[in-house]
């Protein structure tokens, strides 16, 4: 026996009491049909978002924010909210096939927040899909998709429209949520002037792309309310607030349907609270045509 | 004889092999008079009896080592119809089960979902609970490991949801099948009033409750101590008082809303409902 | 052009748009596939479609004619299909080579199982093509009742006579015809009118059994399509204040098995006749909670029962 065909015979028993031996992936075996994903119901990606529809095309809510916003820290709480409560806001979290995504993002919170972008972008993995699946105290079962793609492509976003051009999810996105460091903002006036630029760039690509228009519905997220602990640093908050709201108007073209400062951390916030409720409700369901009652028609025209 | 195949399933360190081995333990002779019951031996019952050894004298069943499961196979008898089967059941290594949150399935476990016509769901979660987890989200300023270690693993995962997505992968594999999900150690479960298992799910885990509230027609939620205590509490007073209990079949014990020493009622709900 | 149609419809469902050669394919295996329809396709795909579902015998067929057609398989999103079930009724009314008389069937067969949505309108999808095929049926439904031509004069001239010869009448005459058509519309609004003023009728105490009995006569017995194109008018001068009256269908059902018993109860061939099917069987048919008015009721009463005498 050659020393290569002894350790191939180690590999082979390693395997086999590792179980790899003769195995199949269990993504095959249900919903989560990606099998090039590390783990079973992790987060999918933009191709695979028509999955989602079956009987009706689902809300989706984009978070959109550069590194470090707060985004992935967020979405996490909300998920931590459905998966501790049996009945949140109205809904009881059945189900996802992105469970693992989710996981992701709480893992994330443990990290330390220096310098890590590349181990950052390890742990959320490629994929910026995450799905809930929800059910309503009156038993309607209803899905949200929420995109939380790394904060660096939203830079990228700032440069290049070949990037934009790759993004499938904001022009079909129900709501946007735009995400501002709020600690960041009030550091210093630079530092607001820097976001209000990066926001500039990428809201003007945007919209020469078509990827927003005035019909966009959005928010504005001010996360890490908490951090902004002082008199002096709500003083200028409350400024600066006002005119980053005044920017996304202006480049949007329409009012943002709220304003948030939120702790994401805090889950007894109650504008943290008050913004998940909005996010994980239903779709409100296309008018309806009044033709279709064609009954109702022939009575009203013999009237 | 009918087979009946009924799929052992929990992460590792849930109680399956336990489980089994006090099965096996407290039905052998025949006499427990309880739902079922052993018909006779089986041909071959080195493993259970070895395994068995241990429980006797309060050490901890020594886990399968093998990947491939072992599958026992008991010939019983219902004491509510009277019908004869044997029972089968696959004895997985713990890690089997996990592999498949990160995507690898063996063939052993395909073929033992496609057969089986139930699920005996084994799950230990300790007393961790919603407001604790809480807690941890608005506690969380310090960073918890070192940035050069960071890498994502199935263990990183919650405890709660890797058995959530071990249910899935078993649902979606096996479609609408009755399930008797078991929390193993009841005996150290802190379940002041008293509550029924489902409502002490419902608070505790409310997201495995959602889960096997939606999918599931046919579910029932209970607590098992197959150890009947914790053996590293054991000094040689309660040594001896659990030894009593062996002897009387009332160490072994499962929960719904008040205790119960049948430890084959989980076994019964899923072949009779 | 046609394609491009559907091409906005199935992607305004999605989020990643599927490409335009694939819907200019799609498009042509709807067309193909319109060669086969039949009634019992149309209620199956109308049912599917008003419940927001595409059903399984459609999804094979267009599956199968693609990969006919293409030599490759289709995978296509759930609600893909639906649009194309809706898309193929559509072509089906639009098209040159079938019937007059099916399509007028079709038409018939989504309107009567448009009660499905009752009170539900909001979100059906590609509710333009479904009124566009509603109207199919109000197109046609003019044209068979014109009878606006004064019967006098052909009254005056048969009735002194005691045989055909001694009219001096040509039945060949378009005009002598029309005066005949009229005349029979004539006959029939006065029976019509006798039996709405007798006791039969009047002693009938609940209002959804007089609109029942009233509307299975309009159908069967005087033939109203060829006396209006639609029936409201009548039933709302004849039912007139008790029109307005409300019930959940159950209650409505329950009352009508019960005053008429099974021997006037018509059963239904049709599977779009869902209240002929609900009187007649009184199983559950998914609107069982739903409220009716006299006169709703009425009208879809009659044009179930106008479907199922199509081809008397």
């Amino acid at each position: 026996m050659t020393e290569v065909m002894a350790g191939e015979q180690v590999d082979q028993i390693m395997n086999m009491m590792n179980g790899t031996q003769g195995t199949t992936n269990a993504s095959e075996a249900g919903s989560s049909k990606n099998s090039g994903q590390e783990f079973f119901c992790d987060a999918k990606s933009q191709s695979e978002l028509n999955e989602f529809v079956n009987r009706e095309k689902p809300k989706l809510v984009a978070l959109v924010g550069f590194a470090d916003y707060g985004k992935s820290t967020f979405i996490g709480s909300l998920y931590q909210q459905l998966i501790v409560n049996l009945n949140y806001g109205g809904y009881s979290f059945v189900d996802s096939d992105t469970y693992v995504g989710f996981e992701r993002r709480v893992f994330l919170r443990r990290i330390n927040d220096d310098n890590i972008s590349d181990t950052k972008r390890n742990i959320l993995g490629e994929n910026d899909i995450l799905v809930f699946n929800l059910r309503s105290v009156q038993g309607k079962l209803h899905q949200i998709i929420v995109s939380d793609k790394a904060g660096e492509t939203y830079s990228k976003y700032i440069s290049s429209d070949e990037e934009i051009k790759k993004d499938i999810v904001l022009q079909s996105a129900d709501l946007i949520l735009f995400f501002v460091d709020a600690e960041l903002d009030c550091k210093s006036l630079a530092e607001h002037n820097l976001i209000a630029e990066k926001y500039e760039s990428v809201l003007t690509r945007l919209k020469a792309k078509g990827k927003i228009n005035e019909g966009t519905t959005y928010d504005v997220v001010f996360t890490k309310a908490d951090k902004v602990n002082t008199d002096e640093r709500k003083k200028k908050l409350a400024e600066r607030r006002a005119k980053i709201e005044q920017l996304f108007v202006e480049l949007t073209g329409t009012e943002a349907e709220g304003v948030y400062e939120v702790n994401s951390r805090d889950l007894n916030n109650e504008s943290l609270n008050e913004l998940f409720a909005k996010i994980i409700s239903p779709k409100q369901p296309t008018e309806a045509v009044k033709e279709l009652d064609w009954v109702k028609m022939e009575i009203e025209k013999n009237q | 004889m009918d087979k009946t195949n009924i799929l052992l399933a929990g992460l590792p360190a849930a109680g399956k092999s336990t489980y089994i081995t006090a099965l096996w333990a407290v039905e052998k002779d025949g006499k427990s008079g309880h739902m079922l019951t052993c018909d006779g031996l089986p041909s071959e019952s080195s493993y259970i009896d070895g395994m068995r050894d241990n429980w006797m004298v309060m050490k901890e069943v020594r886990r399968t080592a093998f990947a491939e499961p072992m599958e026992i196979d008991l010939p019983m008898k219902s004491s509510r119809t009277g019908e004869k089967i044997i029972l089968s059941l696959p004895d997985f290594k713990g890690e089997i089960y996990q592999k498949i949150l990160d995507n690898s399935v063996t063939e052993d476990v395909k073929e033992w979902c496609e057969k089986s016509g139930g699920i005996l769901f084994m799950l230990y979660l300790g007393n961790e609970s919603p407001e604790m987890l809480q807690e941890q989200v608005s506690e969380m300023t310090e960073p918890k490991v070192e940035v050069e270690k960071v890498v994502m693993s199935t263990n990183n995962i919650s405890a709660a949801i890797q058995n959530v997505l071990l249910l899935k992968y078993l649902y979606e594999e096996m479609d609408d099948v009755p399930i008797a999900i078991c929390f193993s150690s009841w005996d150290k479960v802190d379940n002041s009033g008293d509550k029924s298992v489902e409502e002490w799910v419902k608070e505790n885990h409310p997201c495995i409750y959602n889960y096997v509230e939606e999918h599931f027609s046919t579910y029932r939620f209970y607590g098992i101590s197959a150890q009947g205590a914790d053996y590293d509490d054991l000094d040689e007073e309660g040594g001896d008082e659990l030894a009593v209990k062996t002897t009387e079949k009332k160490r072994a014990f499962i929960y719904t809303d008040k205790v119960s020493f049948d430890i084959t009622e989980p076994i019964d709900f899923l072949m009779l409902g | 052009m046609e394609s491009k149609e559907l091409t906005r419809a199935i992607n305004a469902h999605l989020f990643v748009p599927i490409e335009e050669t694939l819907v200019e394919q799609l498009h042509e295996v709807i067309i193909l596939l319109t060669a086969d329809v039949d009634t019992s396709m149309i209620e199956k795909y109308a049912r599917a479609f008003f419940k927001n579902e595409a059903d399984w015998s459609f999804i094979r067929k267009i599956d199968q004619k693609y990969e006919e057609q293409y030599g490759k398989a289709l995978s296509l999103p759930g609600i893909a299909y639906i649009v194309l079930e809706v898309y193929f009724v559509k072509q089906c009314i639009l098209s040159d080579t079938i019937d007059i008389g099916l399509k007028l069937q079709i038409s018939y067969i989504v309107k009567n199982l448009a009660i499905l949505r009752k009170g539900n309108w909001e979100g059906v999808m590609c509710p333009d093509w479904i009124i566009k095929i509603y109207q199919y049926s109000d197109i046609h439904a003019c044209k068979l009742a014109n009878s606006s031509v004064s019967y006098s004069q052909i009254i005056k001239t048969v009735l002194p006579c005691s045989n055909w010869t001694q009219t001096g009448l040509d039945i060949n005459n378009q005009e002598i015809f029309n005066q005949l058509r009229s005349l029979s519309v004539a006959g029939m609004r006065g029976r019509m009118n006798v039996y709405v003023e007798s006791n039969a009728f009047k002693d009938l105490n609940n209002p959804f059994v007089q609109v029942y009995i009233l509307v299975v006569k309009m159908v069967k017995e005087w033939n109203w399509k060829y006396i209006s194109s639609n029936p409201v008018e009548k039933i709302r001068s004849v039912m007139s204040d008790d029109c307005k009256k409300r019930k959940k269908l159950s209650n409505i059902v329950d009352a009508i098995r019960e005053d008429l018993k099974d021997s006037d109860i018509i059963e239904p061939t049709m599977k779009s006749s869902v209240l002929l099917k609900k009187i007649h069987d009184n199983g559950y048919c998914g609107i069982d909670e739903r409220m009716f008015s006299v006169l709703e009721f009425g009208i879809y009463l009659y044009y179930e029962l106008l479907l199922e005498t199509y081809n008397d």
